[in-house]
């Protein structure tokens, strides 16, 4: 058989199987094949009849506009739901949204935006041809992020959003935050945009200011650094941190639960491997099962400007530590110390055979070519080679294997 | 239509809402999208969700989208990544068994046909599987492939040409037992 029957083939069996859901996504997206010559002025009407929705939009460029129309409806809905709560609020407020661009917007006690203002370079871009000023600072929150999507500094694998309020009356100043980060959090949502947002309220005071403007980073972002060196790492420094992106800082503040924050989403979704495969990685490495690991747990964590996941567990007499890069899944480091056997939880004597872990290599099973390279994502496709084995035989008539025994 | 050949102003007449591009683009990358998860997850329930999913996720992320001339490779790394995210957080069903009824599961279509693409899911691996379903439904190069897939150019040339070699072997195997 050639290469070019083959993968003939190949195509024709896939589109006999493919499913027809045209109509079903249509419907659920709500679209239809008409062309859409009226969009521009459905967004103008719906807009102007909102009196919070400034129309900023003669100022943008034509990439910034179509997120304009597509989330169009969603800033509407959102701005028409807050304009109850805008009538007297007296709080005057700093508001710093991170992605890796950082942005601080300052308020007045209507919650218009006084002068928004870009941390770094990369807001100077996202910030480009927007003028907020005078709008509602959910509309100005939105229209940022909108801008932060177009220009892709918010994207699937980069994917969360740092939501700090500081403010002369601290209980206005959460409230805020509150609403900012629940609102922002509709919007994306409403977006199908996965992201993840964390929200907090940042007591403001000289130390972290400095600290802030010595290091460019936000106020908002400083405080989170800030917040997270009082978690209990032993391994987390100031300097690591401040090497770390603003996603990664979010992770690790929702990881390690920070102070007072509102958490939608998860920044792990991205790009990190996730809790369960890190384990999985240092059972393996370990030669441990599940099963008989005792005292499973992992705790996300950061070194040396890695973010890591920090395996224990107990096997047998041993203890157990390993550190697994959070993105690509290799072992950072690793130790098995003895403990003795079970009797009293803790304690133990530590014979520090650092490093003499066994590696088990990358997969068992004994089939050359799932072998060649220490890709974790094919791991679990390792173990199913046996069904495939049927095929290997060529004696199948079409009763399977029952015929054995006769 | 060799989905290749995608026209980029689908997506960006997508983004402002143009129903009219989001059929067309499904009507050229349907079958893509169904096989490159198929390929990744071995798994038709599994595949039909990841193609809903993602049609709805590019519709969404269309404004996203940066015009550099690659519009299946977008749409199409969105399926990895929902793949991927199934895989992670094990979502998937392994329902391997499904498999050996591909050819007797629906009468329609070639039966040779549905027995290389058994073939090819259950005899190669992972990436080999990827590499050679798109190859065969994009239509795309392997250096366009290596870049989906995040893999060297070379390394997605030489396991294509040992997936071939492996699913010829496979399939005259077949033929001859029959």
């Amino acid at each position: 058989m050639t290469e070019s029957k083959i993968n003939e083939s190949l195509k024709a069996a896939v589109e006999e199987m493919t499913p027809n859901m045209l109509d079903a996504l249509m419907s659920e997206l709500d679209i239809t094949d008409e062309p859409k010559e009226l969009m521009h002025d459905t967004i103008a009407q719906d807009s102007a009849a909102d009196k919070n929705w400034k129309p900023v939009s003669g100022r943008l460029g034509a990439g910034w506009m179509k997120a304009v129309i597509s989330c169009a409806a969603v800033l509407v809905l959102v701005v028409g739901g807050l304009s109850v709560y805008n009538l007297n609020k007296t709080a005057f407020a700093l508001v710093s949204l991170d992605v890796n661009p950082g942005i601080e917007i300052s308020i007045d006690s209507n919650e218009r935006v006084i002068s928004a203002t870009p941390v770094n370079d990369e807001a100077k871009d996202v910030l480009s041809d927007m003028d907020l000023k005078g709008s509602d600072i959910n509309v100005a929150t939105n229209a940022i992020v909108g801008s932060m999507l177009t220009h892709g500094y918010l994207t699937d694998l980069s994917n969360s959003i740092l939501v700090s309020v500081s403010a002369q009356d601290e209980a206005a100043g959460t409230e805020l935050e509150k609403k900012l980060s629940e609102n922002l959090n509709a919007y994306l949502e409403d977006s199908q945009i996965t992201a993840a947002i964390l929200g907090q309220y940042v007591n403001e005071d000289e130390a972290l200011k400095s600290f802030a403007e010595t290091n460019g980073i936000s106020i908002g972002k400083a405080w989170l650094i800030k917040n997270l060196l009082n978690t209990g790492s032993t391994k987390m420094t100031e300097a690591d941190l401040l090497k770390l992106s603003t996603q990664e800082l979010i992770l690790l503040g929702q990881k390690r639960g920070v102070a007072n924050n509102t958490s939608y989403g998860d920044a792990e979704s991205g790009k990190y491997i996730g809790s369960e495969k890190a384990i999985s990685i240092a059972l393996e490495k370990a030669g441990v099962k599940k099963a008989s690991a005792q005292n499973l747990h992992y705790e996300f964590d950061a070194e040396k400007g890695v973010l890591i996941y920090e395996v224990s567990f107990r096997a047998g007499d041993y203890e157990y530590d390993y550190d697994i890069n959070a993105i690509d899944g290799s072992i950072v480091s690793y130790e098995k110390e003895y403990e003795g056997p079970v009797a009293g939880a803790g304690g133990g004597t530590s014979n520090g055979s650092s490093g003499s872990g066994t590696s088990n290599g990358s997969s068992g099973g004994g089939n050359a070519y799932y072998d060649d390279d220490d890709d974790d994502w094919d791991d679990r496709y390792d173990d199913d080679d046996d069904w495939d084995d049927r095929y290997d035989d060529d004696d199948d008539d079409d009763d399977d294997d029952d015929d054995d025994d006769d | 239509m060799n989905a290749a050949y995608v026209d980029e102003n689908l997506i960006i007449r997508m983004a402002a809402g143009d129903g009219a591009a989001f059929k067309e683009l499904y009507e050229q990358t349907a079958s893509a999208v169904y096989g490159f998860a198929l390929s990744i997850l071995k798994n038709k329930h599994d595949a039909e969700d990841v193609m809903h999913d993602a049609f709805i996720k590019a519709y969404s992320a269309a404004v996203t989208y940066k015009p550099m001339g690659k519009p299946l490779a977008w749409l199409l790394t969105i399926v990895k990544n929902l793949c991927y995210t199934r895989i992670r957080t094990g979502s998937v069903c392994e329902d391997i068994s499904e498999y050996e009824d591909l050819v007797h599961i629906d009468e329609s279509g070639s039966v040779h046909d549905k027995i290389v693409l058994q073939e090819a899911l259950s005899k190669l691996d992972f990436e080999e599987r990827q590499i050679v379903i798109l190859h065969s439904l994009t239509g795309l190069k392997h250096r366009e492939i290596a870049d989906i897939l995040e893999l060297p150019t070379g390394t997605v040339l030489s396991k294509y040409n040992r997936s071939l070699k492996k699913l010829k072997k496979a399939i005259e195997g077949k033929g001859d037992s029959k």
